[in-house]
């Protein structure tokens, strides 16, 4: 990540708010909020790399505020500022999980270290997390239909996301402008597109569909992919599963979304919400304008509800189901040692 | 009741780095406010020994005093972090506020912020 850190201040002090703004405007872009409902609001609004709270806040204490951003953010570094340095206030810190404590008045020329130092370390964190991702469809539009919203959220705490389109969607309209659409929709989710020209409707599950999909996944490395269930009454989406299963057999997680033709075989056991990627969702799918004017499916309040109905299987208003063909934490080796001449190096 | 402020001294930083311009800087912007403070703490302690105190007047001025506490010293003025935060403790007691030591911090506040 080289983007320039985010630092979110709860001060009520102007005065300390300035000077902070002040000595870490060359480290850090700073947005002051005098209060923490204020701030709360605010943490959703960014990819945020500090949180500074100031513990004698009006209304909710920057103590309860740190615990709530550790809570939803728990990468993310969290400094205390306190005018008072006693034993209960540090002990209090610790139980919100501060990552450090800092007493007022503040020392000017030692603070830009410490927030470079707690800068770096939530940089070191998110890079040791993140994650990426590629999302294999048939066809233009199938990847953002059955996982979209998820694609945001994995982009939203800053994975790297590709999509891998296997087919120009001939039978369907104009290969050209269905390409430019597959683009619109990729840059709209931020995502890097792979478009091959596999013939629609005629995928196989074999040669041809499994080097499309191993030359991607050898170019970008994904440690997740998402791609057709095999429960689907379209032969493009069953063979482009089984070909992923076998391309894909050395990345450690592999998911399989829904489709408008996907069977009532489908079985999901994961739901992940995207309750704030629902808006992103539908409007990627609106960059498929001639499929739009032209699929009942592609309709917006069916894919809302959708979207609500599997909602019931976790704490959430919008969720995307998924069927977990493999869920590993590491990398399968595909060379695995040999037992054997390990114990034969051994012995020599 | 007002009271000019002086520029300030940018204890523990050398006079010409960028940190010490930008603390006088930020100094010199918030020497109103700073002044208010000041002020607000005043009246309040004036309030107690005359009886006549608005109702909140002294919460206020307790805040007041608790910011300057944990501002004057990046600015230098450790002397009158102290003292502030002597008067945020006063203020903030339940008993009966010694009004004339009260009186004379408030003097020695606006003192050491004038000279700096």
């Amino acid at each position: 990540m080289t983007s320039r850190p985010q630092i979110l201040l709860v001060e009520d002090d102007e005065i300390v708010a300035a000077i902070i703004g002040e000595l870490a405007r060359d480290l850090a872009e700073v947005r002051w909020a005098a209060s923490a409902e204020r701030a709360l609001e605010l943490l959703k609004a960014a990819d945020w790399d500090l949180v500074i709270a100031d513990v004698g806040l009006p209304g909710i204490s920057g103590i309860e505020f740190a615990r709530a951003a550790k809570r939803t953010h728990p990468l993310v570094s969290v400094l205390i500022l306190t005018a008072d340095a006693s034993f209960r206030t540090a002990v209090d810190a610790i139980r919100a999980d501060a990552d450090d404590f800092l007493t007022k008045p503040i020392d000017a020329a030692t603070l830009p270290d410490k927030l470079a130092e707690l800068i770096a370390a939530t940089r070191e964190r998110k890079d040791a997390q993140r994650d990426v991702v590629l999302a294999i469809g048939a066809h233009p539009d199938d990847v953002e239909i059955g996982c979209g919203g998820i694609l945001l959220r994995h982009v939203a705490r800053g994975d790297t996301v590709a999509v891998l389109t296997l087919t120009g969607g001939e039978n369907g309209g104009s290969v050209a402008e269905r390409a430019a659409e597959s683009r619109n929709a990729a840059d709209l989710m931020s995502a890097r597109l792979f478009h091959t020209d596999l013939a629609d409707t005629s995928v196989s599950e074999g040669g041809s569909t499994i080097n499309a999909i191993k030359a991607v996944i050898d170019e970008i490395h994904p440690r997740t992919i998402y791609t057709h269930t095999i429960n689907d009454v379209h032969q493009d989406h069953r063979n482009v599963h089984r070909a992923t299963l076998v391309a894909a057999r050395n990345v450690p997680r592999t998911y399989c979304y829904q489709a408008p033709s996907t069977t009532v075989d489908f079985r999901p056991a994961r739901f992940l919400a995207i309750d704030d990627f629902i808006d992103g969702k539908l409007a990627a799918i609106r960059a498929y304008s001639s499929q739009v004017k032209l699929r009942r499916y592609l309709e917006e309040d069916l894919l809302r509800a959708t979207a609500r109905y599997w909602s019931r299987f976790c704490q959430a208003r919008y969720a995307e189901p998924l069927e977990v063909a493999r869920e590993g934490d590491v990398p399968i080796n595909p060379n695995p040692p040999n037992p054997d001449t390990e114990e034969l190096t051994h012995a020599m | 009741m007002s009271t000019v402020l002086a520029a300030p001294p940018v204890g523990g930083t050398e006079a010409s780095t960028p940190i010490a311009e930008a603390l006088r800087a930020i100094w010199q912007d918030h020497r109103a406010l700073l002044r208010t403070r000041v002020d607000q703490i005043g009246a309040a302690v004036a309030g107690l020994s005359t009886g006549d105190l608005m109702p909140g007047a002294s919460r206020e001025a307790e805040c007041s005093a608790h910011m300057i506490a944990g501002t004057a010293g990046t600015f230098g003025f450790h002397r009158a972090s102290a003292l502030a935060q002597a008067l945020e403790l006063g203020l903030s007691g339940d008993g009966t506020p010694d009004v004339v030591r009260l009186s004379g911090l408030v003097r020695e506040l606006r003192d050491e912020l004038e000279l700096g």
